[in-house]
């Protein structure tokens, strides 16, 4: 991750943008107040906390940096998406399918902008929109599954 | 402060933080997002 993933420019501005970025080597013995409290047990393990330290989104495991960088906005946008912010929740869902639309969280994306499309709007029409969407641009995933009771 | 171009930052290196409650401090003062990075150097 350090000698790949972070110096790459597109990852580097979404985290600067969007983020206050702090890191622990799970190694040192001052790190392990804040892993006991995260329940911490294999890296990459990232997450996605609110200035009170709640935790929004997580994921584990090492992204290249254009799946990271998707990852990256899409566990944004769900952040921004539980704290009922939903127009930044849409606008980095629509960011992440925009410039990374064959990413492996893109159907992810697809699923959860319908959602805050239809949290926002309160018109079941735009969750069946989105999710018509996804059936159509991601026809082999597990979000495409969990939709599909509609 | 990182110089941005047309919107983008030019940084070379993510300005980790070193204090996890500062980190909590700044995103609450800033309404950004905390983002928590567990690693082994191995």
């Amino acid at each position: 991750m350090g000698a790949v993933t972070y110096p790459q420019a597109e990852v580097r501005e979404i985290l600067e943008r969007a983020t206050i970025p702090i890191q622990f080597d799970n190694t040192v013995d001052a790190a392990q107040p804040i892993i006991k409290r995260y329940h911490h047990i294999w890296t990459p393990d990232l997450r996605i906390l609110t200035g009170d330290g709640d935790e929004l989104y997580r994921w584990n495991g090492y992204l290249p940096p254009a799946e990271f960088a998707a990852q990256l906005l899409a566990g944004l946008a769900q952040a921004r998406l539980r704290l009922r912010a939903f127009d930044e929740a849409i606008a980095l869902y629509e960011e992440a399918l925009k410039r990374f639309p064959t990413s492996l969280c893109a159907p992810e994306a697809q699923y959860f902008l319908a959602v805050a499309n239809y949290r926002k709007s309160g018109e079941g029409s735009d969750l069946l929109k989105g999710w018509h969407r996804l059936e159509g641009r991601y026809p082999l995933t597990e979000w495409t599954v969990k939709q599909d009771f509609k | 402060m990182a110089q941005t171009v047309n919107g983008h930052s030019t940084a070379s290196e993510i300005q980790w933080r070193t204090s996890f409650e500062g980190a909590l401090d700044e995103a609450r003062k800033t309404g950004k997002l905390v983002f928590l990075d567990f690693f082994n150097p191995g």
